[in-house]
């Protein structure tokens, strides 16, 4: 059966709770960990984005019984009652609702002179059904996205912290198969959880924990430093590595002719495509600077040291999160339209940035 | 601009707060006034055949016989919402006959008409959502005309208002009266600004309120979309269906209110529609 739905907040949905106990004991309700706060990205010092003031929401966990789950398109939506769907299954209402609408998943019904538009959703029967109580890791991109992996969903880990027994809570992933570099992070941050991969349309899950993003609304100071901490110390790159310091990232098919001024300049070129996270993880760590287009593999960033820099060469109208994550992680950044992109002000950005480029 | 819109449970929206000091302390809860319960309905003394007798409705459906008619009643509450958006005009079919309580654009609490269940089969049983074929499969929208409010209510009201009880006086009597209970935990009562249904109270509804010596401050429900800074929400007083606790407690009322306590008058009356 098809049906519109509507994006209900996990906080109202789940009525607050005064500890994380009382969802343990197997209450329905919401546990906020950590208050909403501002955060200030500060300026691109290398060109381009000016400062940035993020709104970002309380970080809860929210638990919850007999919910279905809707796995289309890795939308991954919660839905608790027919037609409602919970909006933290990405960061929170609003992004979600202007999300749904960016990625054209609203539709416009007519009957008559009336119009209007709408998400829907086909309303199947579950194919999957899970039993014991499970961590919801699943959000939208993150089965496929390197950077929404990293960025996205791997900090929602810090709610295992919170149950009696971490490593023995079955965590739900995007499905059916862990690519091999969502195998390579789990294993190398030592997640040794029973996995339930989401291959199903729909799945009925007798309980489930959903944690909320863990900067909601945006990337927080404290998830960098939470999620790049971990992910330096499990690939071994706490104090850098050994390699090439200037990085020329260049995906498959990507290869714009003002990149041509950068040879002679030492920048060894790094072609993302098939490479393990651990071979990712040494190069960044020993870069100091990366000129890269708007790709997941800038999440890597994570990996670098304060002071690297990233000159992101992206398309009119590409997401600003490796800002964010260059201002919030200590990294130099500088942005540089991929249409009609001059060599002039390639060459200039990279000159500026090398000029910092430290020890 | 149409928006589609969900119902939504107000246990769903509201924090649960312990009692009414709680509530009137500031900002948005609900508190349980009820528990819910089952309410058994004797079955008719008079009827030729059980199975032609519509029952009211009590979540599953309309139309059981009486002689199995048990109400599954929800919890009556009250809860508080700051900054609500009341609808009262709907082009969709019926006009003047909403009441929506809009919690965002589109989320409508769902006990502005007795429970999530019979809201929305009422809502279907009227035709009031948008139906559209997608793949040539039917889809039902609710939709709603996404006005900026045309009228504003200052400081705090009680809700009294809900579907049909701005002209029909089996509604105005059955659903809209009880909610006068929810004013009891008031320190005033007599004090709450009531939020009615139309500003053209009708005949009986001037007599009814007179007569029960309601003299509250009234607010009436003047545009389509009204913005009440802090509006008390009182559940129906047995949402889902009616309860003994209902009947007795609006009985007593009426019945003291037009001096009828005693009986009294003739021993038999002919309702007739002939003129209706």
């Amino acid at each position: 059966m098809i049906r519109p739905y509507e994006f209900v907040s996990a906080r109202r949905w789940c009525p607050p709770v005064d500890g994380f106990a009382r969802l343990l004991a197997g209450e329905e309700g919401h546990w906020v960990a950590r208050a909403g706060h501002d955060e200030i990205v500060p300026a691109a010092d290398l060109g381009g984005p000016g400062e940035r003031r993020l709104r970002l929401g309380p970080a809860f966990v929210a638990a919850l019984d007999d919910v279905r789950v809707q796995v289309a398109d890795d939308s991954f939506n919660v839905f608790p009652m027919p037609s409602l769907a919970l909006a933290e299954t990405w960061h929170d209402e609003a992004s979600h609702t202007a999300l749904a609408r960016r990625l054209g998943a609203e539709t416009t019904l007519r009957a008559g002179e009336t119009e209007v538009s709408c998400r829907l959703y086909d309303d199947a029967p579950p194919d999957l059904r899970i039993e014991p109580p499970a961590l919801m890791l699943a959000s939208r991109f993150a089965g496929r996205d390197y950077a929404h992996w990293l960025v996205d969903l791997l900090p929602r880990l810090w709610a295992l912290s919170l149950f009696d027994r971490p490593a023995s809570v079955p965590l739900l992933v995007p499905g059916p198969d862990l690519t091999p570099w969502r195998r390579e992070t789990l294993l190398a941050l030592g997640i040794a959880n029973p996995i339930i991969p989401l291959a199903c349309r729909v799945a009925r899950i007798e309980r489930m924990f959903l944690p909320s993003f863990f900067a909601p609304g945006g990337i927080s100071r404290v998830q960098v430093q939470w999620i790049g901490g971990r992910l330096r110390r499990a690939f071994g790159v706490e104090g850098g590595a050994r390699g090439p310091r200037r990085l020329l990232v260049l995906p498959e098919g990507w290869s714009p002719a003002a990149l041509d001024g950068l040879r002679g300049r030492g920048f060894e070129p790094m072609r993302p495509e098939g490479m393990t996270v651990a071979a990712q993880a040494r190069l960044f760590a020993a870069a100091r600077v990366v000129v890269a287009p708007h790709h997941p593999v800038c999440a890597n960033l994570l990996f670098a040291r304060p002071g690297t820099a990233l000159i992101e060469i992206a398309p009119a109208g590409a997401g600003d999160r490796f800002h964010l994550l260059a201002g919030l992680g200590g990294q130099r950044y500088g942005r540089l339209d991929e249409e009609g992109l001059d060599a002039g002000a390639l060459a200039a950005m990279v000159a500026a940035a090398c000029r910092g480029e430290g020890a | 601009m149409n928006r589609s819109y969900q119902l939504l449970p107000a246990r769903r929206w509201f924090p649960p707060v312990a009692d009414f000091e709680a509530l009137r302390s500031g900002g948005e809860g609900m508190m349980t006034v009820r528990p819910a319960f089952v309410e058994t309905v004797d079955p008719p003394d008079f009827f030729a055949d059980a199975a032609d007798i519509a029952g009211i409705g009590d979540g599953r459906g309309l139309g059981y016989q009486m002689d199995q008619a048990r109400l599954s009643i929800d919890e009556a509450f009250l809860a508080v919402k700051e900054d609500a958006r009341v609808e009262k005009l709907t082009e969709f079919p019926y006009p003047l006959n909403t009441y929506h309580l809009f919690l965002t654009p589109s989320l409508a609490l769902a006990e502005t008409q007795h429970t999530l269940f019979s809201h929305a089969h009422m809502m279907d049983h009227l035709g009031e959502p948008l139906t559209a074929l997608v793949d040539g499969r039917p889809v039902s929208v609710p939709l709603r005309r996404d006005h900026e409010p045309g009228q504003h209510v200052e400081g705090e009201a009680l809700l009294l208002a809900s579907r049909f009880t701005h002209f029909n006086y089996f509604h105005w009597i059955v659903d809209l009266l009880p909610r006068l209970s929810f004013l009891a935990p008031f320190p005033e009562p007599e004090a709450v600004t009531l939020l009615m249904p139309d500003r053209r109270l009708t005949a009986f509804q001037r007599e009814i309120l007179q007569a029960l010596g309601i003299a509250n401050p009234m607010r009436a429900l003047s545009s389509h979309i009204a913005r009440v800074d802090r509006l008390y929400v009182p559940s129906f007083f047995a949402p889902g269906g009616y309860s003994r606790a209902q009947f007795g407690w609006l009985a007593g009322r009426l019945r003291a209110a037009f001096g009828v306590a005693g009986g009294g008058g003739g021993r038999r009356l002919w309702l007739s529609r002939a003129d209706a």
